[in-house]
């Protein structure tokens, strides 16, 4: 019996905007377990980042969490919190964010404001989840960014984000969150903003601390590079719905959606022999007006139109699924030697 | 910093300097000689002129010589003495009539500023936080109704509805029994109960843009991340809201103060005329009007030099507001 | 349907390269159709096709522009749409209040046509006063396309038909559906002719305002350097001293000689002068990021002269803009005139301009006891508002890519 932590069950989340609505969270179940890493995987604008603001309730009008649950199991034997019930601006799910749940974003620049020093804004939580004295809390906030690896912490904390590097940036954010021992972090695209040296830096700091502080981490990213570095179990996501959702060796090694394999095919691979990168065809679709029926089909080489009006989301295999109506059918042709 | 405290100042001297040598030209315009007119005005009034005194009047004011003389006389005079000449229609010195003026200018002025702030800087932030919400529409047709009323027709309709309807008069800065009254406790809140029409007067036309400005600041600031992070830290919304985008939005909206506070100056001089202040704006206009060219002159330097005063001061507040500039 | 693929989709083949269909597959092709065709349109438009679709689309925007034109006419057609000579005295009618037009005449029935009452004056034996009662008795029907006065219509034709008036049966009573002013003057008449003035002085400001921007802003981001240095501090200067006490002093000494429409001139010119820093400002910021375009370069390359490359080739490029800034320029400049002649320092009588027509209204006795002296005040602030409203859906109009 795995120890959950986050349990999300169906999941809608939707934009009410004069247009139309968007359905940019459109029925995500998955769990993470404590201590362990989710990757979150899928091309810019197919809800992930909307869908970890949803998991800390911080989905903002036009946009609502319409249904679903996301249990949040604070010890392992005791009854869940259902964030998603909550009232976005209650004390309850006040105490959660960044005490419980903590998260760091994409422009680690843009995440910290122009205009106070980083001690102001690191102290600020610390005060506020572990009622700390200022003199103690400052403490706390010079360990951390040693701990990430920053020197002369002190002299660190009375600077702006501009006098900062973006690696340094990251790292401030990633003590800041650390701050408060959460118990799971969640990483918006983290390592996107940051040259490839930092990025490597980055995830190797990231697994060495969630050695050390034990909390699980929610990874959101586009580049399958970096799931298969620090990820335990992926999820994949399209156009709102996730698509596959198996552990890392299945998604790389025997993926079963089209979606999964085309994006592995587009990235190079030291085990295949040198040829030219695939792209996936066409865009993702205008998500005012979403495809009928498999909502990938129009980018699908396997599309049958009699076949894939409603692809189920089936199990493969005990914790594999995948969105497909032709899993199977494309097993066997890709057995087969292509022309 | 200091750098850039001392780039201002040299900018603001130059300013000033160019501000009396504009004044000093509106002084000049008018045709012919004013001392002819003076002594004829007096004649008039059938005084007789003894030739000396206009000889000694020629000598200090530089008559006659080249214009550039004329010039170094005005400015040496005000440097030295604090001497503007004399108001020819009163005879008394303008700096009498100045100096007794200012301060109440000074104030209204000042609190009018106060009112823009302490008024559209909440409502351009509740605006921003509830965009196309009822009161954020009711604000923005607000906005554009201050901007559209002229100051004066403002004046005159509270005047008359609080005539009218409560049967007060509301003109001057003070009640008549406190007009000659020593400084009191008492006549300090009787200016006050006067004070509030011209700064709401004057206020309504600037807050109606400055609400603008703060809402647009404000809108650009509310979807940054840092503005999630503060969010995600779990702090209330109106913590975020408060201690993030507006302290950010607040740095372009009090550079945009600066550049209102020429037009506030001009504000208070036509409302101060219509509410019959005893401000410089209404002594302008009767200066004016008598082509009194002197007084006319030395008012219009004094309001120019106070609004680049306060710009100066504006600008740097914003420094040290802004760590960004303050590292430049 | 799947023939309406051009790609030629064949349906059943299973597998393979050949089924990348996609696009036909959405539901309702009809309306997939109209999109195409939405967005084919689109793809075509002119920029100024783009701007109008834009424009368009802010309802208050066209209103405002409708108002404003329906001004700009009534200022035009002054001397028909005006009853009476807005200058002429009439000892016998002084402060009458506006007078509520009515469809029931004097025996009380319903008439077709809209009347008047007639008014009894009364003196107030403390105060001395006039003040009018109604008339119940007599009803003074209005009529249309009356002969009154004869004038020029445009300066061009003589007539005599007025839109509306009492005619010859009323004998000397008037029609003042605005009241009247102290000396017996029809405040419609004064408001209508002084639309004249109060709405082509912003006009004429904008353009000289325009004419300066363009040359010295252009100049200024044109050649860069010092040039620019110096008129970037002359602008700077201007913008930090305050302008009404300047525009006052400037206008005080507009010589007293001067006839109405030299005097009309002075102050056009003194509201332009200071007026012209945020127009210049903004061209001379165009101007800056234009200089480096390669058009700007090529035609610079086949030896086109600065100021053909100025106005050909620049100029065009943001007139949109320009035109947005004009228009929320011209309210100031009326605001400013506005101020200016009601301090007595603007436009004076006979001239008349809302401002002059609110000179009436200056202490506080005036206004209690006659508040209608204050509607050409709302004339000038329904003109602001137009232009402001019209300046906004302009502004965002001229950004026909945006969104």
């Amino acid at each position: 019996m795995p120890d959950i932590l986050l349990e999300v069950k169906d999941l809608h989340v939707n934009f009410f905007l004069t247009e139309g609505t968007v359905k940019a969270v459109n029925g995500v179940s998955f769990k993470i377990e404590r201590g362990k890493t989710l990757g979150i995987v899928g091309e810019s604008g197919c809800g992930k980042s909307v869908m970890a603001r949803a998991i800390l309730n911080m989905v903002r009008p036009p946009g609502r969490i319409v249904s679903g649950e996301i249990n949040y199991y604070s010890q392992p034997d005791s009854p869940p919190i259902n964030i998603a019930s909550l009232n976005r601006n209650s004390a309850q799910v006040r105490r959660i964010r960044w005490g419980e749940i903590a998260m760091i974003f994409q422009e680690p620049m843009t995440s910290l404001s122009p205009v106070h020093t980083i001690s102001n804004q690191m102290i600020e939580p610390i005060q506020l989840h572990l009622n700390l004295s200022k003199q103690a809390a400052k403490n706390h906030a010079v360990e951390l960014l040693a701990r990430v690896g920053l020197p002369n912490p002190e002299q660190l904390l009375t600077r702006y984000r501009h006098e900062l590097s973006g690696g340094m940036r990251q790292r401030v954010m990633i003590a800041m969150a650390l701050s408060c021992n959460p118990k799971l972090l969640i990483a918006d695209e983290p390592t996107t903003a940051v040259d490839v040296t930092t990025q490597a830096q980055i995830l190797n700091l990231m697994r060495g601390l969630q050695d050390e502080f034990g909390m699980a981490i929610m990874f959101i990213t586009h580049a399958l590079g970096v799931i298969a570095e620090i990820a335990d179990d992926v999820v994949v996501m399209y156009l709102g719905e996730e698509v596959e959702v198996a552990d890392v060796d299945t998604i790389f090694h025997d993926p079963s959606h089209p979606y999964t394999q085309a994006l592995l095919r587009s990235i190079p691979r030291p085990d295949m022999k040198l040829k030219r990168l695939e792209t996936i065809k066409g865009n993702v679709p205008d998500p005012m007006h979403l495809p009928q029926g498999c909502k990938y089909h129009p980018r699908c080489r396997y599309y049958i139109p009699t076949r894939c009006a409603n692809p189920p989301f089936e199990r493969v295999s005990s914790e594999h699924r995948a969105r497909c109506a032709r899993i199977h059918d494309i097993k066997e042709q890709l057995s087969e030697p292509t022309s | 910093m200091v750098k850039f405290i001392i780039r201002r100042l040299v900018t603001a001297a130059v300013t000033i300097w160019a501000i009396s040598v504009v004044s000093f030209v509106i002084i000049q315009l008018p045709p012919g000689d004013f001392l002819t007119s003076y002594e004829a005005n007096l004649r008039q009034m059938g005084e007789n002129v003894p030739e000396e005194q206009l000889e000694a009047m020629r000598e200090r004011y530089g008559l006659g010589e080249p214009i550039v003389t004329q010039y170094y006389k005005w400015v040496k005079a005000i440097l030295l003495h604090g001497d503007f000449g004399r108001s020819m229609e009163s005879g008394v010195p303008v700096s009498v009539l100045l100096w007794d003026r200012l301060p109440l200018t000074v104030l209204v002025g000042l609190s009018s500023i106060l009112f823009v702030w302490v008024v559209a800087i909440p409502i351009g932030v509740y605006s921003a936080t509830h965009q196309y919400s009822l009161m954020d529409h009711v604000f923005t047709f607000l906005g554009f109704l201050g901007l559209a009323i002229p100051n004066f027709l403002l004046a005159l309709v509270l005047m008359w509805v609080a005539w009218s309807e409560f049967g007060q008069s509301v003109g001057g800065l003070y009640s008549p029994e406190y007009k000659a009254a020593p400084w009191s406790m008492a006549k300090f809140l009787d200016l006050l109960s006067h004070l509030w029409i011209p700064m709401v007067i004057v206020g309504t036309s600037w807050t109606a843009g400055l609400i603008r400005t703060m809402r647009a600041n404000m809108l650009d600031e509310l979807n940054q991340p840092y503005v999630e992070t503060g969010r995600a830290k779990g702090l209330r919304e109106w913590r975020v809201v408060w201690k993030y985008p507006v302290r950010v939005a607040l740095n372009p909206f009090i550079s945009t103060v600066g550049y209102a506070l020429p037009q506030i100056v001009g504000g208070v001089v036509i409302t101060a005329v219509v509410l019959n202040l005893p401000t410089l704006g209404p002594l302008l206009v009767r200066a004016l009007l008598a082509q009194d060219m002197f007084m006319a002159g030395a008012i219009v330097m004094i309001l120019s030099v106070l609004t680049v005063i306060g710009t100066l001061i504006s600008d740097i507040l914003l420094a040290i507001l802004d760590p960004r500039i303050r590292l430049e | 349907m799947e023939t309406s693929n051009q790609q030629g989709h064949i349906s059943g083949v299973p597998l393979g390269p050949s089924v990348e269909s996609g696009i036909s597959r959405a539901p309702d092709v009809t309306r997939i159709d109209e999109l195409q065709e939405e967005y084919d349109s689109i793809a075509i438009a002119t920029p100024r096709q783009l701007m109008w679709w834009k424009f368009r689309k802010h309802r208050l925007a066209v209103f405002s522009a409708g108002v404003l034109v329906i001004f700009y006419l009534i200022a035009l057609f002054a001397d028909f749409v005006s009853p009476y000579d807005p200058n002429v005295f009439n000892a016998k009618y002084k402060y009458v209040p506006p007078q509520y037009v009515t469809f029931y005449n004097a025996k009380g029935d319903l008439s077709w046509r809209p009347g008047i009452r007639g008014l009894i004056r009364n003196r107030d034996p403390e105060t001395l006063r006039i003040t009018y009662e109604k008339d119940k008795s007599v009803w003074y029907p209005i009529k249309f396309f009356v002969k009154e006065r004869p004038y020029k219509l445009l300066g061009l034709i003589e007539t005599d038909i007025h839109l509306f008036g009492l005619g010859p049966e009323a004998e000397d009573f008037r029609v003042f559906i605005l009241g009247s002013d102290r000396l017996g003057r029809d405040m419609f008449s004064r408001v209508v002719y002084g639309a004249r003035i109060s709405l082509s002085i912003g006009l004429v400001a904008v353009f000289l305002s325009l004419t300066l921007g363009i040359v010295l802003g252009g100049v200024s981001g044109y050649y860069g350097g010092t040039i620019d240095n110096i008129i970037q501090r002359v602008i700077e200067f201007i913008r930090s001293v305050p302008g009404l006490p300047l525009w006052m002093a400037l206008s005080a000494a507009l010589p007293v000689y001067w006839s109405q429409e030299q005097r009309f001139f002075g102050i056009t010119v003194i509201l332009s002068i200071i007026g012209w820093t945020d127009l210049g400002r903004q061209v001379r910021g165009r101007f800056l990021s234009l200089r480096t375009e390669d058009f700007v370069l090529a035609a610079k390359l086949n030896g086109a002269r600065d100021l053909r490359i100025i106005l050909r080739h620049m100029v065009p490029s943001f007139t949109s803009h320009i035109i947005a800034s004009l228009t929320l320029s011209i309210p100031g400049i009326i605001l400013a005139e506005t101020g200016l002649s009601f301090l007595g320092l603007g436009l004076r009588q006979p001239a008349v301009s809302w401002g002059v027509l609110l000179q009436e209204a200056q202490n506080i006795q005036t206004v209690a006891l006659t508040p209608w002296l204050l509607l050409p005040g709302l004339a000038v602030v329904i003109t602001v508002l137009a232009f402001n409203f019209l300046g906004d859906g302009l502004r965002d109009a001229a950004d026909p890519f945006s969104h």
